[in-house]
């Protein structure tokens, strides 16, 4: 395990070598999540509820996936990569290495755009839910790494 | 002139030959115009009948439709340029005796007008299944074509732009995701424009993401001259706008590039 950890530390170590564009990703991508809830904000507004789903139901749910999304991006970045890999011939080098192979790949990459995910899902828990407890704080956390 | 056309032509032949990459960007374009449709089906059904604005679900669906034609349609040409800069390659263009930015432009319209030919039809057979086939006259059709065209063009404008930045930046994709977004939100990709309050609608239809297939598809939907020529004009003016800025953007940075990403 300490193997993959020390994987994972490198990978942020990279990322955040290039310091303006681990800035830009991150900002932008919570920004761009902003963008988001405005949308669903001027829809909501107008209409009301659909189906008994307000707002605040939504934009939980966005924070959410938010959450899921940017955990997986940031552990397993590199599992958009399997495909590349086996056509170009990167896999059977991954194969000869001791360990999980697969384990491997999903971790050889970070993207360090998630953090900007990550932070957008504890901004907007932290606005709908201000006087929440550890508990509800818990069960977010529980059912975005779930 | 002779040597662009040859290569609209090869970069034409080569975008086709992916064909499963086509066909699976089409499938997840069903599937969100399924759903969006599906919604406002549900909205028109429960909410009051001013909510829409004197539009019929019909014409707002055709609306969505045209919109993501653009938006699914257009290949990531801001990427390709990006990719260009970091791994060097782009020395290698600037040396060849082609304008760079018309070069990349053509390349990446081929790949953008097979994929027009192929989801205009598509959108065709899921706009009839799912919203129904307004009522056709050869101006509809052509207006809207014409408005599509245009689309493609703003769109691989705004790509060129976006992806020229990285002469001197070292990271463009987060200013794209931006952009895109300001297109989700401003070109009636989830909402129509007529949802929005007037502020809001007034500023879609100033800026160029209204016209980047939203006006197309309600053309096709209900033709209107006036509502057409206003299109067409303000979609010929942000072309022309946009042309200017590329061309002066480019200009700049090229004299300032720097290899690998800013």
């Amino acid at each position: 395990m300490g193997n993959y950890f020390r994987i994972f530390a490198a990978n942020m170590l990279s990322a955040m070598e290039y310091k303006a564009a681990f800035l830009m990703q991150s900002s932008f991508m919570a920004v761009n999540n902003a963008f988001i809830v405005f949308v669903w904000y001027v829809f909501f507004q107008k209409f009301g509820t659909i189906g008994g789903l307000d707002f605040g139901h939504y934009i939980i749910l966005q924070a959410l996936m938010g959450l899921a999304f940017g955990l997986q991006q940031l552990l397993f970045g590199g599992c958009w990569s399997i495909a590349y890999k086996i056509r170009d011939g990167g896999l059977d080098s991954e194969l000869l290495l001791p360990g999980s192979p697969l384990l491997r790949i999903l971790m050889s990459k970070t993207d360090i755009s998630a953090v900007g995910d990550i932070c957008f899902a504890l901004v907007v828990f932290a606005w709908l839910y201000v006087d929440a407890s550890p508990i509800s704080f818990g069960i977010f956390l529980v059912v975005g790494i779930l | 002139m002779y040597k662009y056309w040859h290569l609209f032509l090869i970069s034409l032949r080569q975008r086709n030959v992916f064909l499963f990459d086509v066909l699976s960007s089409l499938f997840s374009y069903s599937i969100r115009i399924f759903l969006v449709i599906t919604l406002y089906r549900y909205l028109n059904a429960h909410a009051s009948a001013d909510s829409f604005g004197g539009y019929s679900v019909r014409d707002l669906s055709w609306g969505l439709i045209f919109a993501q034609i653009a938006t699914v349609g257009m290949p990531n040409l801001s990427w390709e340029i990006s990719e260009d800069v970091k791994s060097g390659k782009i020395a290698v263009y600037l040396l060849n005796p082609v304008k760079y930015p018309a070069f990349k432009a053509l390349e990446v319209l081929s790949g953008a007008f097979s994929n027009l030919l192929v989801m205009t039809v598509l959108a065709l057979g899921i706009g009839a299944a799912f919203a129904g086939l307004p009522e056709l006259s050869l101006a509809s059709v052509a207006g809207s074509l014409f408005l599509l065209v245009g689309s493609f063009v703003i769109f691989a404008l705004l790509h060129l732009l976006i992806g020229l930045l990285s002469f001197v930046l070292e990271e463009v994709q987060p200013i794209r995701w931006i952009v895109w977004k300001f297109n989700l939100l401003l070109g009636g990709n989830i909402l129509p424009i007529t949802f929005f309050p007037p502020w809001l609608q007034t500023v879609a239809y100033a800026s160029p993401f209204a016209y980047t297939g939203y006006t197309a598809g309600l053309t096709f939907a209900r033709f209107n001259p006036e509502s057409f020529l206003r299109y067409a004009l303000t979609q010929a003016l942000w072309i022309a706008i946009l042309v200017s800025v590329t061309a002066a953007t480019y200009s700049y940075f090229s004299r300032r590039l720097v290899a690998n990403g800013g």
